[in-house]
């Protein structure tokens, strides 16, 4: 990348123009900028005369490119950086005649005291102000800078009456504000009059600031360019450089990809063993306060553990770290801890029935616990909390005590289905470091255990498993692997739902309508529990069974659900694999299509939940602390009163995540399902990817109405 | 970096403009509100109190709405969990990026003639009162359209770059 061309100079330049930048809009200029006219004026100096020039002294644009991941700038900007129609636009932007004119007439059109005062009165317009300053500053200066490797298209002499020009055209503006003898801006007049300065005498002020350092900004470069023309006798057109191909990333060595174990220290502590006990005993604990606080403390889900803990906090932080990482909180399940114990007693020697051998008597689960949460309000009531946790362990040690393997976790858990779902999502995969290594291994500890280590109880075969479906993180293959070939990989997330062929015990995700069910159940349950939430919904429901009474009201409450959960996914996918399949006139049966076109809502099914669930979890975050007081005050631990009056808030920012996040969902589910379309129907992959994108783009919308609708806010004392 | 120095930018014109003078026990009373006119939902409110030429920065303020027109049917919108913060809030120093007005958000739960008392508690307790008009809430969209658009933009981009990539395919 050429290093002679980055000097130290280089970076420092960069550095002081994005400190300019933060000087400007984060500092007491811009707190004063609508009492002072001249604290104003300086503030649009530093970015307009500061900050661009100084940002392209730095040649941002090679390093920037090579900061970013290789993946992302070749696949991603390449082909619009080599694209000659966006070269053409670029070139046109930065040429001297469009962007001095440009320049001029964003800084004349934003100082006519009608925008002027726009943007002072609305912060969106004085953000847009400050982006057209900045942006159309930068245009100007690149002419001036030539940040390399841009080539120049006038003489270098030419810049001296380019300047030239602009600070002609800032002397007028700046003498106008100097000289006017009535103030510009009412706003100013209105404003406080800080160190005793009229508005008038603060409006000259910003006149003397725009025209001095102003013209300075603009002479002294201008006088750098012509003294160096003249010394060096370069007043010549420059040469054109030939173009030559180069390629934006250069690197020459594939970066090694991220494993988890390998972190020093970190890395150790996971694999072992007794970390994975550690968890599950914590996870057991909580899970025991939870149950007994649910049964015998106050039946007010605020100020239960068992309304508080789960549907707030466990949620919550299983959503963040399977988006942030991997299936975690399968390697922490308390299930999972008491049916261990459970087999010393149970001896589990039965095979779970062929005929069982699917999800679909999870996704039955699945469906009538949604159900149940809708329609007897679990989190609410925290008896029916406890309840349902006990009878979870209950099942775990019965199914898991009567049947070899993890079969609980495999095909009855709902909690372990969602978590699967999700995690195909995740950055994470327990995955094989080197498959050679597996190509010499004849014993397969990882699947059939040791004397030492049992193997994976899910039957996933490491070498032949492909993403995070069904693996629990419980790690035993790590453990049992002599090679040490096993490790928690960095992968790129949703890389197995565009894998087609055969999985380890998973198969073909074509030919898995059960997943495919699975997966649209959660989907399209994510919207429907959070539009459960909205208050038009929530009217709605209630006017069900205002107007057929409670029975009836409830049965069409039941109704309803099954048609959103059930009915509505079900005719959505078939009737786009129909539209699909007829208008690409493919020969593949309907099943295949839509088993695989209905797994890449994965992505956007989860981000709805996680959208939904760290709502719950940043506004709730508190509510566990008085819950947690009380508690332990019960048990005589504690002595005072516990503090419900605690704050809940919910932070500005948190819509504007909730929205990103489901963007991220819809954009990805958009991605492969154009993927899946381009490799499955040839020159038709428009016309087969159309009936599934709409119904993607479909959910979105779906999604932002709910985000935009007031939510309850339950597990805490503000319902 | 730039990501993080556009995040820190969220003063904009802060403290807004001012939308009523007020003078009570000798203190100027300089009311400051965004957005402008005020609509129903989050209000951004700031009072600088100057007495004698100089900042009073040793109260403590506090902000009460009291609705003066007739009840509206036109509630704003509060947000992803109805919790706009209350109509009766304490104002403080440094809420804003200027340290020198003493601000709080307050939620105008509906559209209308409302009343805003400002509570001044220095040497002796007083109130200033100024009359706001707010005008009917703003969709939520109005606010997160930047946001909304970000996925018709990369599915334009996506499209775009495939068209790119065919168009050197079949060259």
């Amino acid at each position: 990348m050429a290093p002679a061309k980055f000097p130290a100079m280089r970076l420092v330049s960069f550095l002081c123009g994005l400190a300019a930048l933060l000087v400007a809009v984060a500092s007491p200029l811009d707190a004063f900028a609508s009492w002072l006219l001249s604290m104003h004026m300086v503030q649009h100096l530093i970015l307009t005369m500061v900050a661009p020039p100084l940002l392209l002294l730095g040649y941002p644009l090679l390093p920037v490119l090579s900061g970013l991941p290789r993946s992302l700038v070749s696949r991603g900007l390449g082909p619009f950086l080599t694209d000659p129609l966006v070269k053409k636009i670029g070139g046109l932007l930065v040429h001297p005649l469009v962007a001095g004119p440009l320049f001029m007439l964003s800084n004349v059109l934003w100082h006519i005291p009608y925008c002027y005062e726009l943007a002072l009165g609305s912060e969106g317009w004085h953000r847009a102000e400050h982006a057209c300053f900045l942006g159309t500053a930068i245009l100007f200066w690149w002419p001036v800078v030539q940040p390399w490797p841009a080539r120049p298209v006038w003489p270098r002499w030419a810049m001296v009456p380019y300047l030239l020009v602009v600070d002609v055209q800032n002397t007028i503006l700046s003498g106008f504000f100097t000289f006017y003898d009535r103030v510009l801006y009412p706003t100013y007049e209105a404003a406080p009059r800080l160190m005793g300065w009229s508005a008038i005498y603060d409006q000259a002020a910003a006149g003397a600031i725009m025209w001095v350092p102003g013209s300075i900004v603009y002479l002294l470069p201008a006088a750098v360019i012509t003294v160096k023309a003249l010394t060096s006798g370069g007043l010549a057109r420059p040469h054109r450089q030939v173009a030559t191909q180069k390629k934006l990333v250069s690197h020459s060595q594939v970066s090694s990809s991220f494993d988890l174990l390998k972190v020093p220290f970190l890395g150790l502590i996971i694999r072992a063993g007794w970390f994975r006990r550690l968890l599950q005993c914590v996870m057991f604990l909580l899970a025991m306060g939870v149950v007994a606080d649910g049964f015998f403390g106050p039946q007010v889900s605020g100020m239960n553990l068992a309304g508080v803990l789960p549907w707030t906090h466990w949620r919550g932080c299983t959503v963040v770290v399977l988006l942030v990482a991997g299936n975690f909180f399968c390697m922490a399940c308390p299930f999972t801890f008491a049916r261990d114990l459970g087999r010393r007693i149970f001896p589990a020697t039965r095979r779970w029935p062929t005929a069982l051998r699917s999800k679909w008597g999870a996704v039955g689960l699945l469906v009538c616990f949604f159900w149940a949460y809708e329609f007897w309000d679990l989190w609410a009531t925290p008896w029916w909390t406890a309840a349902i946790i006990v009878f979870y362990f209950a099942a775990a040690i019965l199914v898991d005590g009567m049947f070899r393997g993890a079969t609980f976790c495999k095909y009855v858990c709902p909690i372990g289905q969602f978590h699967f779902v999700s995690s195909l999502a995740s950055p994470l995969e327990v995955r094989v470091r080197e498959p050679s290594v597996c190509a010499e291994c004849r014993t397969h500890d990882c699947l059939n255990g040791n004397d030492r280590d049992r193997g994976c109880e899910l039957s996933l075969f490491q070498p032949a498993k492909s993403g995070n479906m069904d693996c629990t993180f419980c790690l035993d293959c790590v453990r049992a692997c002599p090679a040490d070939n096993v490790g928690i990989l960095a992968t790129p997330p949703g890389r197995d739902l565009l894998y087609e062929g055969k999985r380890s015990m998973v198969g073909d995700f074509s030919n898995r309508p059960d997943l495919a069910f699975l997966v649209l159940a959660l989907t399209f349950a994510a919207f429907a529990n959070a539009a459960g939430m909205v208050a038009p919904m929530v009217a709605q429901i209630g006017g069900l069974r205002e107007s057929f009474g409670v029975f009836w009201g409830e049965i069409s409450e039941t109704l309803y659900f099954l048609g959103v959960v059930v009915a509505a996914p079900l005719v959505a996918v078939f009737g786009c694999g129909a539209i699909a399949r007829w208008v690409s006139g493919h020969k593949e049966t309907l099943r295949p299509i839509v088993c695989r076109n209905a797994m890449m809502f994965a992505p956007i099914g989860f981000s709805m939940w996680v959208a939904h669930f760290t709502y719950h979890l940043v506004t709730g975050f508190t509510s566990a602390w008085p819950v947690l007081h009380r508690f332990a005050a019960d048990f005589g631990m504690a002595s005072a009163t516990p503090n419900w009056g605690i704050e809940t808030s919910m932070p500005e920012w948190l819509p504007g995540m909730q929205i990103l996040l489901l963007n991220a969902g819809c954009l990805f589910t958009l991605w492969l399902l154009w993927n899946s379309a381009q490799r499955n129907a040839g020159r038709w992959t428009f016309w087969s990817f159309l009936p599934w994108g709409g119904l993607a783009g479909a959910l979105y919308a779906i999604g932002v109405w709910i985000l935009f609708q007031p939510m309850e806010m339950r597990g805490t004392l503000m319902q | 970096m730039l990501v993080w120095i556009a995040g820190v930018c969220v003063a904009g014109a802060d403290g807004g403009r001012v939308i009523g003078v007020s003078e009570i026990d000798g203190i100027r009373v300089l009311l400051f509100g965004q957005p402008d006119p005020l609509r129903a939902g989050l209000a951004d409110l700031g009072v600088y109190l100057e007495k004698n030429g100089t900042s009073c920065l040793d109260a403590s303020v506090g902000f009460r709405l009291i609705k003066l027109s007739a009840p509206s049917p036109d509630p704003s919108w509060a947000g992803p969990g109805c919790l706009a913060p209350g109509v009766s809030v304490p104002a403080i120093l440094g809420h804003a990026g200027n340290k020198l007005v003493y601000s709080a958000v307050l939620g105008i739960p509906e559209s209308g003639i409302w009343e805003l008392a400002v509570d001044i508690n220095r040497d002796r307790f007083s109130t200033a009162l100024f009359e706001l008009k707010a005008t009917a809430p703003a969709h939520p969209l109005a606010t997160w359209w930047p946001l909304v658009l970000m996925v018709p933009a990369g599915v334009t981009l996506f499209a775009w770059r495939s068209r790119i990539l065919s168009r050197r395919q079949r060259q």
